[in-house]
């Protein structure tokens, strides 16, 4: 069933981030800093030649965090879809050929290819920062953002596998009392109206539980990590290396 | 609709991550009542947990599933669904892998304020204006889920043409993607009507337009026209710059065929050289992972 599908994706990477390694320790700033470095590299890049030197990030990294590589896989290639399509089309209107030696292929091949490598690339670095950092964790960079913000985010987080029990059980109750596959048009207002009605109440004993615990709108961070000499290198040595790769374009 | 990282140019990112900021730090400026803020919590879990329940849609035997800003803004109001849709945008993107980190300036631009700035305000606020009854409220539903949509494909299809990763042509891009959308937006718009009908019927004090008729201001539209119109002239730039995308794609791969200047760096690979170079970056990308590994294990054991 999806919803307990969609819970099984969503935990089986993020449970990840609590196991403990060289990459585990790195203070989540510094990881998410080097991602987005990584990701903005891999995405101004077209070329295959300089592109595949920089699969070294995620195999250092999958390594390093002892990721299994075929929960990763197996993730990255449910976000395959969107790209492929965007990317196929390359292969029908680029016909130019290229000759490779003595192989000729169409230009529209080589972007292609270049398209998916991206996809592969950009999708495990996500993948490989979730694996080893856990959202909170991730949300405590992000702490300097307005506090609506934070709140909404931690909160959507939270109460996001609740929900998705929730939903399960009504679903759950809904077939067992239906003759047909999946539920009927006629009857999807009022399954979503009662769940929207089960939040509001959700909501407000929520809201009644932080404000025993005196909440007062604002967004209390806990992270004991220090950022120190280790992320600092951390972030110096991908930074020099991702640099480095996507400027020397040897290969 | 959710777009990826690897079909959108550096620029592209960076400038829509600007505007959706913009937008953002509008409705984060907003006094929201203590209240409301679980409320906004609680609500994109249910955009979460909604959009994994599927139903059938008649005589097609096709599923589909709820869309979000819409249906958020009816009940929290546009600038508190602005921020609940980019919370399960970005919860979206790093736990499911759906829509890329750079591309989710570009996400929350075409699937929240196209809805909750765009088309809530000017098309479900003036069809409800008048009082919020049954018929209107599914009149307003699926026209603004409809418009909310198209605008939002269309950004996808602007997006990603004046990117220039893909070769496809503006035009055959936005003709395969619009009727799409409109399919997709008349049956989100139905399930978002019935939806709010049902909540309607049990207690209509929960429909936002009820509570507060006259709360988005006309200002605020007005910044996010200008800001709409500011991403037109920087994109219509962009794509001024690389007025044909197949050229452009060519120069960035680096055929180099019309360049005389040009190495022909593809053209190597055939060449023994350019297979050795490929093998031994693998072998060496290989190595170093299993380099890697081992300092895993050994500090595993240690710990």
């Amino acid at each position: 069933m999806k919803l307990l599908f969609a819970r099984y994706l969503a935990q089986s990477v993020e449970n990840l981030s609590l196991g403990s390694s060289p990459v585990h320790r790195v203070h989540p700033t510094a990881k998410l800093v080097v991602t987005l470095l990584y990701l903005f590299a891999v995405v101004s890049l077209q070329n295959i030649g300089v592109l595949l030197p920089f699969f070294i990030y995620p195999a250092v990294l999958m390594n390093l965090s002892g990721s299994p590589y075929r929960l990763l896989f197996s993730r990255v290639l449910i976000a395959l879809p969107f790209p492929l399509f965007g990317g196929i089309f390359n292969l029908f209107i680029m016909k130019e050929p290229v000759y490779i030696g003595a192989f000729a292929v169409t230009t529209g091949l080589i972007s292609f290819i270049s398209i998916m490598i991206k996809t592969i690339l950009s999708v495990t670095a996500v993948l490989i920062l979730i694996a080893t950092t856990s959202f909170v964790d991730i949300m405590y960079s992000l702490r300097k953002f307005p506090n609506v913000i934070c709140i909404v985010f931690m909160l959507t987080y939270r109460y996001l596998w609740i929900l998705l029990d929730e939903t399960a059980q009504m679903y759950t109750a809904y077939m067992l009392r239906s003759p047909e596959k999946s539920i009927k048009f006629g009857d999807i207002g009022s399954f979503l109206g009662q769940l929207i009605l089960r939040s509001f109440a959700h909501a407000s004993r929520i809201y009644a539980a932080m404000k025993c615990r005196g909440f007062n709108g604002a967004y209390t961070a806990l992270c004991r990590k220090k950022f120190g000499a280790y992320d600092f290198l951390y972030v110096i040595i991908w930074a020099f290396l991702i640099v480095f790769l996507r400027e020397a374009r040897f290969a | 609709m959710h777009m990826s990282d690897a079909l959108i140019s550096p620029a592209v990112a960076g400038t829509m991550y600007a505007v959706s900021a913009v937008n953002l730090h509008i409705a984060s400026r907003r006094k929201f009542d203590d209240k409301t803020i679980p409320l906004m919590g609680v609500m994109g879990a249910f955009i979460f947990a909604g959009q994994m329940v599927n139903f059938t849609i008649p005589a097609t035997g096709s599923s589909g599933h709820i869309g979000g800003g819409i249906l958020l803004s009816a009940l929290l109001g546009p600038y508190a669904a602005l921020l609940t849709i980019t919370a399960v945008l970005v919860i979206q993107c790093l736990l499911f892998a759906d829509g890329g980190i750079l591309a989710l300036g570009c996400n929350i631009f075409n699937m929240g304020v196209m809805s909750c700035f765009v088309a809530y305000p000017l098309i479900f606020r003036n069809i409800i204006k008048g009082g919020v009854t049954k018929k209107r409220l599914y009149a307003a539903s699926v026209l603004s889920v409809v418009v909310g949509l198209q605008l939002g494909a269309f950004g996808v299809v602007l997006e990603t043409v004046s990117s220039g990763v893909t070769a496809l042509p503006f035009g055959a891009f936005a003709a395969l993607i619009q009727p799409i959308h409109l399919a997709i937006g008349l049956v989100e718009g139905l399930v978002t009507a019935a939806a709010l009908g049902f909540i309607h019927d049990c207690n209509p004090s929960l429909i936002y337009a009820s509570q507060k008729p006259r709360e988005f201001r006309k200002k605020t539209l007005g910044v996010i026209l200008g800001a709409a119109l500011l991403v037109g002239a920087v994109l219509s730039r962009f794509a001024s710059q690389n007025p044909d995308g197949l050229e452009w794609a060519l120069d960035k791969i680096k055929l180099g065929a019309e360049m005389p200047n040009y190495q022909p760096q593809l053209a190597d690979y055939g060449s023994v050289t350019g297979v050795l170079g490929i093998a031994v970056t693998l072998l060496l990308i290989i190595l170093v992972g299993f380099i890697s590994k081992l300092f895993y294990k050994k500090y595993n054991n240690k710990v």
